[in-house]
């Protein structure tokens, strides 16, 4: 049986959950962290590279066994065999996400919150008084996932936080749209490869083949557990056909022959840039709940525990204003916006012009992008670039201005 | 008529098809996907969204 009353009840125990979660108590408010899955971080639904290391540091260094690789680079298969290399040294990590949930939820737990797995809010009241009551269904797990409700209890909590991931549950109890729209996710899989296949410190990517166009193939090395999380993701399809399970299988086989395939994971990621409203009266989003992904990487991990802090931050602004209002809490969104969610707003333009290209004027463009590189990206270099490829330069140019 | 068939086996639990359905029809506690078939009205978005195509619309034979 839990208490009956918190000042902040965070439901979903992934990174933006958790960081919220662990400020908030740190800050001196009696939080309560829910977990609908009986193991946090379990099933794992993600490639795992995450590059903005400043991000995940927030609480200093990441326990190392979090960590598979550090990233040092990033390659680029382009369509009509043109390759982009792009050094980068410390840009990223490849994490195991098996542990670092779990880490961040405890690095949570140690800070005070009470972390209960096995518990899904049901319901979201509207605001009462002081308060919004979180109906919450606790069970049992078997140990090997599957969980059967054991009691129901309502919670009040002067503050709700969903940090509920892709499926947007808790958004849409208090009217939020959070749906995912089709056109604006990606439906994506992992799967883990026995071995490194690509080059190691680096992120490889194959992008702009027809086979694959609205997405990306990815091959992401895990050097700790020598393993290659080889996955894919694109654009939910508009009509019926292969699923991306199918595409990448095909094209592991194709690339990789005889691969070894130890496990696949799946997912659905929002590429759809914020939601236009994410909090209400004593409620906010964090994370994929709120589209805080990248629209052009799909990447959501960093993300999600800037939102987490950022939203913490807020809430504690507002506990002192004695204002959780949403007019108060829009503060948080507004932050949000101009850290990262404006960066949001011009990939999301950028993979439009990118998917609208036709094919000659995207290997056009994906040469410049290679003479630059090749360049050592110095801007002189980039002016010398040839003639032909100078009108994808030009409309490269006139998209970003 | 059609109706939603889940299929367990190929399932990766992701709840991605949670995500996506538009009228709050799907469901996962645990690792176990819920359909409410009153409210799902076999648009077929979650069929095209699964990563693995276990969610079907199949017809129903009413040949009855």
């Amino acid at each position: 049986m839990l208490d009956n009353e918190y000042d902040v009840i965070v439901i979903g125990a992934g990174p933006g959950g958790s960081v919220a979660a662990r400020n908030l108590s740190r800050l001196g408010y009696k939080t309560l962290l829910l977990e609908k899955r009986e193991r946090i971080g379990y099933p794992v639904r993600c490639g795992e590279a995450s590059t903005n290391l400043a991000d995940l540091q927030t609480y200093g260094p990441i326990d190392e066994d979090c960590i598979e690789t550090i990233i040092n680079g990033l390659f680029i298969y382009g369509p009509d065999g043109v390759n982009i290399e792009v050094p980068k040294p410390n840009t990223g990590l490849m994490l195991n996400r098996l542990k670092f949930d779990p880490w961040l939820a405890h690095l949570a737990a140690n800070d005070g919150v009470e972390v209960v797995t096995c518990a899904r809010a049901t319901s979201v009241s509207d605001v009462l008084g002081d308060s919004r009551i979180v109906r919450v269904s606790l069970g049992q797990g078997d140990g090997n996932g599957k969980v059967t409700e054991t009691s129901t209890q309502e919670i009040r909590a002067k503050m709700v936080i969903g940090a509920d991931g892709v499926e947007s549950q808790i958004g849409r109890m208090v009217g939020l749209k959070t749906a995912q729209i089709p056109s604006l996710t990606c439906t994506g899989v992992d799967i883990e490869v026995q071995g490194l296949l690509t080059k190691p410190d680096y992120l490889t990517f194959w992008q702009g083949h027809d086979f694959i166009n609205d997405g990306y193939i990815w091959s992401f090395p895990k050097q700790r557990s020598n393993v290659t999380n080889f996955g894919a993701g694109f654009i939910v399809p508009n009509k019926p056909g292969p699923n991306i399970y199918e595409v990448t299988l095909e094209w592991l086989e194709k690339l990789f022959p005889g691969a070894k395939i130890n496990h696949t994971v799946g997912g659905l990621v929002p590429v759809s840039g914020f939601l236009k409203q994410y909090t209400l009266d004593r409620f906010a989003l964090v994370g994929d709940a709120a589209h805080h992904t990248n629209p052009l990487t799909g990447g959501g991990i960093a993300a999600a525990m800037r939102a987490g802090r950022f939203c913490a931050q807020r809430v504690d602004e507002g506990f002192k204003a004695h204002d959780l209002s949403q007019k108060f809490l829009q503060g948080y969104e507004k932050h949000c916006y101009s850290y990262f969610g404006r960066v949001h707003d011009f990939e999301l333009k950028f993979r439009k012009f990118l998917l609208a290209l036709n094919k000659p004027d995207q290997i056009g463009l994906y040469k410049v992008l290679q003479g630059f590189a090749l360049s050592g990206y110095k801007k002189r270099a980039f002016l010398k670039t040839p003639i032909q490829t100078s009108k994808y330069l030009y409309r490269f140019l006139k998209f970003k201005g | 008529m059609k109706r939603l068939v889940h299929d367990r086996e190929k399932c990766l639990e992701c709840a991605g098809c949670v995500g996506v359905c538009p009228f709050g029809a799907l469901d996962m506690f645990g690792l176990d996907l819920q359909i409410d078939m009153e409210k799902c009205k076999r648009c077929g978005l979650c069929t095209r969204a699964c990563p693995v195509g276990a969610l079907k619309l199949q017809e129903v034979g009413d040949a009855g």
